[in-house]
């Protein structure tokens, strides 16, 4: 009976998809018109939104795969909202520059900086009921020590030399020099149970056993598909969320992301990194159920020069002259639909951001740039500007920049490659300039300024001591305010030489979210946290 | 004669998969890219870099590593994937079935229309209904995978809003990629279908059994359709390779995770293992395919065994 | 054959005209599309994106086919896309069939180990797909058109190799190659002045249908970024990059997805109506 039932199902589609192809064959023209403008909206959304009994499970379409479940090696933004619902750091960062205790209440440093003493909360237990105390501490630290490869020891803890147990809820983590980002790197270090992990090595996460003293445990993870959790019983906070379980779902492709929020599959779309503003009309017609929020993120698109000697940016004036010649304003209004202009790397929502800082350079004036361009030797030489597919909107944006450039006098095309392949061409130095994102954890610049301008991580060959200097003082000064000013000083360095690299724009970030789903914190820095997800039906239109 | 041309044809597929592993192997660890680089990130040192690389055995011969690979995979060790950093096994084979079930879903929904519709066609050769049949296949051979699937989701999807478009769950999520992978063959299969049953209905015994009295539609399916299926058996066979080559962009447009959407992700991550593994796995199936066509062809005409 | 026959079938056969009418329009229109075109097909004018299709009431001033998502004229980058694919194409399918000919002729006239070699390779190369193969072949080399060329090549030869050797293997035995063998004719001359003018027309009707199977491959590398690289337009980086929009702007990826559709069929039925043409026992 069912089988009979599918088979006829299968025929008629296939008989109306061929009588459609014939339609379209013929006289697609009018048809395609027709077809424009009208959203996919309309009455298929009200299925989803009803309000009293609703569903105990709330559903949340992801852009991205986890494909790395070690908590100590995946970095990703996924990785960091999975992480944030199943365990714990000893301490929590708000991703806007603020930190807050969790597995310890209270914390010290040494007068040098090297030597942190914390305290740890009592009565925590993991979600397999396993007890949380210092040793579990000394084993996740000890982990990073023994394993630098491990992307947050390499990320965060290259002067990390021992760690030690004072008592059963003290421990002390020792350093070779003081770390500016210490507290970052402390609330990026999540805690794994000691017993488990000695038992089961990697596959305590990897067999997705997952561990972990955070408000939500892991049920099941199928790759490509979904990431389901639920209620961690044995959670220390209080976990009173409407919501029984969180079930993930790895949605690649935008439209089909958006078409199952319409329909109601999905409460939420947070892709990373925004949803791109062309797509946002598809949401069209669906106000009343959901939000579309906008996120000013410290995201920044920037372009990096290959400054070493032969190369046409060698001279800092064809820097300064490219740099005037883009219409970032223009850009960010026709390609991204929003956004701001960065001055340098820093931005509003980032350290070293000096909101009285000016600069021709970032101002649109092609007769200028024009008139800088003509008193260097550059002649026309071929330039590529490089970008990778990962990059949001790269085609437009590299054309667009192609366009205002050769506007003037340069020369350039485009190329926008595969991933891998710009990694390879930045680790060699084998590029022109390229554009790419960078996110900063916290609004952090250590990371960035560390490993992309001082230690050249991308071979731009350009060599400033005294903005190497100040780097280096920002990343070992644990005053915050002090290492404010030094990224301050840096980027006035850097804006002033437009080298290595020049921002072209801060990303704005538009995420979905049905009405009545709330504690979805989208922060500036880009991560979205879930763990205080929960559903408020008064919010429900 | 049958098992000695069996033991041949094994023979065969293994000479075949043994060069196919070595192409696998070179083709990937000559790549630009380094996959060491890679899963480190920018904040890794040279030396850092270099320390992995040593970790993973990459620092070594080319050969020394392939024959630690080779030797791996006897241990039924596909080796460890860089970007998921578990065994390449465990990955390819918990997503295998969902390539499997729509590769099934796909050859169902091919043949369930495509051989009514050959029969049909050769039985009313030049009417109104054959007309519509060939249109139906050549439009068919004409749709490339890419146009059809984005064309699937436009009238399914989002005019009609009958079916899901993405992810993988249900049947009903199954149908929109499994017409979009079969309708070229099917297409193909109608256009063999029918041919075939135009040749056979020539035949002196069809015409004689016609004249006997015996029911037409008994004998267009009992005795003309059974030798128009041959070529249909070799050809579905054959086209295996064609829905797992097809089932990359499939399995993208319609999130489907399957070996499809893993081979692509996995050659933008330079995931040496995961990559030559996937080669080999996928050229294994296939040739255990063609193998098994073989042997059923011989079966049932054994002059093929004499070839 | 007699010519006059041929031109006859010619006309008789409605699939050959058809086929063969289209595909040289689409020809001149490719190779004529530097002056009918009248925009830029890669610089984008973002501030007319998503202009829907205007038709001829503009004449070739408007937007035919609309704009995409940065602006630019798809008509024009239909144009200019076609191009690139028909050159591709044309190189693929000249170079896959000379190297698959040859090897199929030597591979089927001497047999013995070197059919076993020859066999053996084109097994390798057919037991892993296609598509996989030419992904892994373009993510390593990189993806500029001869690159793209090089990978048809290898992922299409195979075909005509086995083709032409089957056909050899049958005409081998007839008795005109006896008679030449036994008047003493040399090996290369018997190959090429009697065997290979009867594989002829079977290769005829394979080239015109893997023309438009090389069209479709190409555009397929090309939607998974593998192809020809943005911004050059090509159909299949036209149906990828538009794709997303879909609901909202169908006609940016209707555009190139219907002119894809008929390219391919108009070279299917060119193939069919060759074999009409040139073999009509076959049909």
């Amino acid at each position: 009976m069912k089988k009979g039932f599918t088979k006829l199902l299968c025929l008629l589609l296939t008989l109306c998809m061929a009588a459609s192809l014939t339609a379209c064959g013929g006289g697609g023209q009018t048809e395609e018109t027709a077809g424009g403008g009208t959203g996919a909206a309309g009455e298929a959304a009200d299925a989803g939104a009803e309000s009293g009994d609703r569903s105990k499970t709330v559903t949340i379409a992801l852009s991205e795969n986890i494909i790395e479940l070690d908590p100590h090696n995946g970095v990703t933004v996924i990785n960091g909202a999975f992480n944030d619902m199943l365990f714990n750091a000893l301490i929590r960062a708000d991703h806007e520059g603020g930190y807050e205790p969790d597995l310890a209440t209270e914390w010290e440093s040494s007068e040098d900086g090297t030597e942190w003493t914390f305290h740890l909360r009592e009565g925590v237990q993991f979600s397999n009921g396993e007890a949380f105390n210092a040793d579990d501490v000394v084993c996740t630290y000890q982990r990073l020590i023994d394993d630098p490869t491990l992307a947050v020891a390499s990320n965060n803890w290259s002067h990390l030399t021992g760690v030690e147990k004072v008592d059963d809820y003290t421990v002390k983590i020792l350093l070779d020099q003081p770390i500016g980002t210490m507290l970052l790197a402390v609330a990026s270090t999540y805690i794994i149970p000691n017993e488990a992990f000695e038992e089961m090595g990697t596959s305590l996460f990897y067999d997705q056993y997952m561990y972990g003293t955070g408000k939500w445990k892991m049920v099941e993870w199928v790759d490509g598909q979904y990431f389901n959790m639920v209620k961690n019983e044995y959670s220390w906070e209080e976990n009173d969320s409407y919501f029984d379980e969180v079930d993930f779902r790895f949605v690649l492709e935008a439209s089909t992301a958006i078409n199952s929020h319409i329909t109601g599959d999905v409460d939420a779309y947070i892709a990373s990194g925004g949803i791109s503003a062309d797509m946002l009309s598809m949401y069209a017609g669906t106000e009343d159920q959901i939000e579309i929020i906008p996120v000013e993120t410290s995201t920044i698109d920037y372009l990096q020069f290959q400054c070493e000697e032969g190369s046409p940016f060698a001279d800092p004036d064809v820097r300064r002259a490219f740099s005037m010649a883009i219409d970032r304003q223009t850009i960010i209004d026709n390609v991204f639909g929003g956004g701001a202009i960065p001055i340098g790397i820093a931005s509003e929502n980032t350290m070293g951001y000096d909101p009285e800082l000016t600069s021709d350079y970032y101002n649109y004036d092609p007769e200028a740039a024009k008139a800088l361009l003509e008193t260097t030797s550059y002649n026309g030489e071929p330039i590529v500007i490089s970008s990778n597919v990962a990059t949001t909107n790269a085609e437009a944006m590299l054309l667009a920049i192609s366009e205002n450039v050769n506007a003037i006098g340069f020369n350039t095309s485009i190329e926008v490659v595969e991933g891998a392949t710009l990694l390879e061409k930045r680790s060699t130095g084998d590029y022109d300039c390229f554009i790419v994102a960078a996110m900063s954890t916290g609004g952090d610049l250590f990371s960035f300024a560390t490993f992309r301008i001082q230690n050249d991580a991308h071979h731009s060959n350009y060599v400033n001591d005294e903005l190497n200097s100040l780097i280096e003082q920002a990343a070992i000064d644990p005053d915050m305010d002090m290492r404010n000013d030094l990224y301050r000083q840096a980027n006035e360095i850097i804006v002033e030489e437009c080298a290595p690299m020049i921002g072209i724009l801060t990303l704005e970030a538009n995420e979905a979210i049905s009405y009545g789903i709330t504690g979805i914190q989208l922060a500036s820095d880009g991560f979205f946290l879930f763990k205080d997800i929960d559903y408020d039906p008064s919010l429900v239109k | 004669m049958f098992w000695k041309f069996v033991l041949r044809r094994i023979g065969q597929t293994v000479i075949v998969l043994i060069c196919v592993s070595i192409i696998a192997f070179l083709l990937i660890h000559i790549a630009p890219g380094d996959p060491a680089r890679i899963v480190l990130g920018d904040s890794a040192t040279d030396e850092m870099v270099e320390a992995y690389r040593e970790k993973l055995g990459l620092d070594q011969p080319l050969y020394v590593q392939y024959f630690k690979y080779i030797g791996g995979i006897f241990k039924g060790d596909l080796g460890t994937s860089t970007s998921y950093q578990q065994p390449v096994a465990k990955i390819i084979f918990s997503r295998f079935p969902n390539t499997i079930l729509l590769t099934l879903a796909t050859v169902l929904i091919s043949l369930v229309i495509s051989i009514p519709l050959g029969i049909i066609a050769g039985v009313h050769q030049g009417k109104a209904i054959d007309f519509f049949a060939m249109l139906f296949a050549i439009l068919g051979q004409s749709m490339s995978t890419v146009w059809l699937g984005v064309l699937n989701i436009y009238i399914f999807a989002v005019k009609l809003k009958l079916l899901p478009t993405i992810g993988t769950g249900g049947l009903e999520y199954l149908i929109l990629p499994a017409i979009t992978l079969g309708y070229p063959i099917s297409a193909q299969v109608t256009r063999l279908g029918r041919s075939g049953m135009i040749d056979v209905l020539r035949e002196d015994y069809i015409t004689a059994t016609l004249a006997k009295g015996i029911p037409s539609s008994k004998v267009y399916t009992k005795y003309a359709f059974k030798n128009a299926l041959i070529p249909i058996i070799t050809i579905v066979g054959m086209q295996l390779g064609v829905f797992l080559g097809g089932a990359v962009v499939v399995e993208t447009i319609f999130s489907w995770s399957g070996i499809g959407q893993l081979t692509n992700q996995a050659v933008g991550n330079r995931d040496y293992a995961m990559v030559q593994s996937l080669l080999l796995v996928i050229a294994a199936a296939m040739a255990i395919i063609n193998l098994l066509v073989d042997i059923i062809n011989a079966k049932i005409d054994p002059r093929i065994t004499l070839q | 054959m007699d010519k006059k026959i041929i031109l006859r079938r010619m006309r008789k056969s409605k699939f050959f005209m058809v086929g063969c009418t289209v595909v040289v329009l689409l020809v001149v229109m490719a190779i004529a599309a530097p002056y009918i075109v009248r925009f830029d097909p890669e610089a984008n004018a973002l501030a007319e994106k998503f202009i829907p299709p205007e038709g001829l009431t503009k004449g070739l001033d408007g937007h035919i086919f609309g704009t995409d998502q940065m602006g630019r004229d798809i008509f024009t980058r239909l144009l200019t896309g076609a191009g690139s694919s028909f050159i591709i194409a044309a190189c693929v399918v000249v170079i896959a069939s000379v190297i698959g000919t040859v090897l199929g002729l030597v591979s089927g006239y001497f047999g013995g180990a070197v059919d076993t070699i020859i066999m053996r390779t084109t097994e390798v190369f057919m037991s892993i797909p296609q598509i996989v193969l030419a992904i892994a072949i373009v993510a390593m080399i990189g993806s500029s058109m001869p690159n793209l060329i090089l990978v048809l090549v290898l992922t299409s030869w195979t075909s005509y190799a086995k083709l032409t050797r089957n056909n050899v293997l049958v005409i081998k035995g007839q008795e005109f190659v006896s008679a030449a063998k036994v008047l003493g004719a040399s090996k290369l001359r018997i190959i090429f002045r009697q065997v290979f003018p009867n594989v002829t027309t079977p290769l005829l009707i394979q080239i015109s249908q893997q023309f438009g199977m090389t069209i479709m491959v190409e555009a397929t590398l090309s939607f998974l970024n593998l192809g020809i690289q943005p911004p050059a337009p090509s159909w299949g980086n036209m149906i990828a990059g538009s794709r997303q929009y879909l609901t909202t702007a169908p006609w940016t990826v209707f555009a190139p997805g219907v002119a894809l559709m008929i390219t391919v069929l108009a070279f299917n039925f060119l193939g069919d109506g060759l074999r009409d043409v040139l073999d009509p026992k076959r049909t």
